[in-house]
């Protein structure tokens, strides 16, 4: 069967540098001294501990858990003893620590434990109840391992509640450097093929579709290897950045384009990470919740590669394990070239969302931005047909109408018009600041109306008690009055037969 | 004919009335107007225009004409804003006095604080708890930096410290490179 692909406008045509990496087996290394767990890591509510400070837990253990459903649990990556919960680097554009719980890895393991202790033989997972399947990955706190970490038990609970026709396996790893998913297709295959087939019975998709880009030959070969039947078309797309960007891979797939403001699942597509495919198989087969993850380590390192790391190893550690390169000469990023934030603090921990560290050479001789020319050269490359040379113009000043009359939030911050840019505008930055400031003026507004709520109350208590006081002013000249002596005559009466009940004298 | 000219003078008449009434803001009754001028206001309730509170503010803008350049914390923003509403003459610069981000909050050395209420009957938000001869403290995240507390403090035990940004609450900075900036006018 053969599908017509479309493409999308824009994109760039990237240089992949993925040579150095992309036939390395993946390789496992030494556990850190520490792992350090961020309670926040994707988004979404942040997870609550559920551990005390010297508890020993053993791997597979739940240590952090959440009573939102927009939420994800976090799991003991390693037997050992949680030392602390406090504030440690992670990785951030702020540079601003984040609440973790640090866990130290012993080396008398304890057996793997799981809520999830039945496991199911993969021919057996056809029949078991699809409640069941939903419930495990839940447990197993699964997130997107794609990039944005969305909890996937909320994209599955909303998938069944409406029709999804396309369900899309998402190995397009368009960014250059990156190859954690190619090497996850190449090793993991049956894995990557059999969690798609759950996904696509849980959801009742009509279709599934898995797809790889068209340089990504080996991992296309060994899907094929591994789908015996045509339930699902394994494919691949034009090498073209940002084609693995969800809501592009739709249009090049099916030619749908998901409006402003939607979700895939609004014109009945799901779109899932091929890492993600695979943690929904062992979870659900296995009973194995999410704690490590395929990470690439790449550019200006000696040994370069893709790690099984632990979620919560320090970048660091990861990094001495692939060679050694000079703070002082090069820098690493959180992620690939386009997208990826720096890391300020290498003692940052992974988190479940973190899918590259990139070493590259800081750029001291680089002359600072210049002026915009005007020259429109931003505007072909959008793959989301916005028009970043006016957004600029807006988001420059925090003109925040102009800038959301521009479509500000459908930008996916793919970096395209900052890479085509000829001033060297770092056109990106501006439009995450200008997105924030519209964030942080709902949030004053929110602050300002709780601020007015409480002023107001304050002011009918202070009236009220006026009020009060001056009935009260009211009553007592009421009493003055009256007469001293029959009043206290009623209280004498009073007294006295008060004492008579109680047979005093 | 009489009758389908009669109707239709009707009508215009209807038309133009509630084109009229559409138009003319002054038939918005002021109780709403004073309403929606409090929901631009801060809310800081600090009293720097010279009135109890926002709201009180409010109703001076509307009612007596008081102008719309004595709030502070509300800086170009509100300013802005209330010149479109009232169709009044905006005062577009920025000026030396906005404060606009509000990122500064007060608290109470506890050691010090000889639980004197003071502080908690100036609060004009009841951002303060505590009672008399106990310990009183500020209450996080409810505090507006309106700084009333301050004076009536006997023992100087209240201090104004800047606001810890969370993780959670950070925001992306505005881009700050030299070069392309220097010559625009950023602020208008």
């Amino acid at each position: 069967m053969t599908r017509n692909l479309y493409s999308f406008s824009g994109g760039l045509k990237l240089e992949p540098h993925k040579e150095s990496t992309c036939h390395i087996p993946t390789r496992s290394i030494s556990p850190p001294k520490a792992l350090y767990l961020p309670l926040q890591q994707h988004i979404g509510a942040t997870a609550q501990p559920c551990v005390a400070i010297g508890q020993h837990v053993v791997a597979g253990e739940l240590i952090a858990d959440t009573p939102d459903y927009v939420g994800m649990r976090l799991h003991a990556p390693a037997s050992g003893i949680i030392s602390s919960i406090d504030n440690f680097p992670v990785i951030h554009p702020s540079g601003l620590y984040g609440r973790c719980i640090e866990l130290r890895p012993e080396n008398d393991a304890g057996v793997q434990q799981s809520e999830m202790d039945r496991h199911i033989r993969a021919d057996e997972l056809q029949n078991e109840p699809l409640a069941t399947i939903r419930e495990r990955i839940e447990l197993a706190g699964i997130v997107g391992l794609g990039g944005a970490g969305f909890p996937t038990h909320v994209k599955i609970n909303e998938g069944s509640t409406q029709q999804v026709e396309t369900l899309i396996i998402n190995g397009v790893e368009c960014e250059p450097y990156i190859t954690c998913d190619d090497r996850l297709i190449q090793e993991f295959a049956e894995e990557v093929v059999a969690g798609a087939k759950l996904l696509s019975r849980t959801l009742a998709a009509s279709q599934c579709i898995i797809a790889v880009e068209d340089d990504m030959q080996d991992a296309l070969q060994a899907l094929r290897e591994n789908s015996s039947d045509d339930d699902i078309e394994i494919l691949s797309v034009p090498a073209r950045y940002p084609a693995g960007s969800e809501k592009q891979l739709i249009t090049v797939l099916t030619g749908k384009e998901v409006p402003s403001g939607l979700l895939p699942i609004n014109v009945g597509i799901a779109t899932v990470n091929v890492a993600t495919s695979r943690a929904i198989f062992r979870a659900a087969s296995e009973g194995e919740p999410l704690t490590r993850r395929i990470v690439t380590v790449t550019g200006e390192i000696a040994n370069p590669g893709n790690v099984h790391a632990m979620i919560g190893t320090p970048v660091q550690h990861l990094l001495d394990q692939c060679g050694r390169f000079d703070p002082r000469t090069h820098r690493v990023l959180g992620g690939g070239p386009m997208m990826g934030v720096e890391i300020q603090d290498t003692s940052a921990p992974i988190t479940k969302t973190t899918n590259c560290l990139l070493v590259i050479a800081r750029d001291e001789e680089a002359k600072p931005p210049s002026a915009c020319i005007r020259c429109g050269d931003c505007l072909p490359v959008c793959p989301v047909k916005l028009q970043p040379q006016q957004l600029y113009e807006a988001s420059r000043v925090a003109d925040v109408d102009v800038a959301q009359d521009l479509h500000l939030f459908d930008c996916i911050e793919c970096g395209c018009c900052s890479y085509v840019c000829p001033s060297k505008i770092p056109l990106v930055d501006y439009f995450r600041f200008a997105k924030s400031s519209i964030e942080a003026l709902d949030v004053d507004r929110s602050d300002a109306d709780h601020a007015r709520a409480l002023y107001e109350r304050r002011e009918y208590r202070l009236s009220s008690a006026e009020t009060i006081g001056a009935n009260e002013e009211a009553t007592l000249a009421d009493i003055s009055s009256l007469d001293v002596g029959q009043l206290q005559g009623e209280v004498r009466d009073a007294v006295a037969r008060s004492a008579k009940r109680r047979g005093k004298p | 004919m009489l009758v389908v000219t009669i109707v239709l003078l009707f009508m215009i008449a209807v038309s133009a009335w509630m084109l009229l009434h559409h138009l003319e803001p002054e038939r918005d009754s002021k109780r709403r107007i004073v309403h929606r001028v409090d929901e631009i206001l801060p809310q800081t309730q600090c009293q720097q225009c010279g009135y109890d509170g926002c709201l009180p503010y409010a109703k001076a803008i509307v009612e007596r004409g008081v102008s719309i350049d004595r709030c502070p914390p509300g800086g170009l923003g509100v300013r802005r804003s209330l010149a479109e509403l009232l169709g009044r003459a905006g005062a577009a610069q920025r000026r030396s006095a906005d404060a606009e981000t509000l990122e500064q909050v007060v608290v109470i050395d506890e050691a010090i604080c000889i639980g004197c209420t003071k502080c908690i009957q100036a609060c004009p938000i009841d951002a303060i708890v505590g009672a008399a001869k106990q310990m009183h403290t500020v209450v996080t995240g409810q505090c507006t930096g309106c700084e009333l507390c301050i004076s009536p403090c006997p023992v100087d035990c209240i201090d104004i410290v800047d606001a810890k940004v969370g993780i959670e609450a950070w925001r992306w900075p505005r881009p700050s490179y030299r070069g392309h900036e220097r010559r625009s006018v950023v602020d208008e």
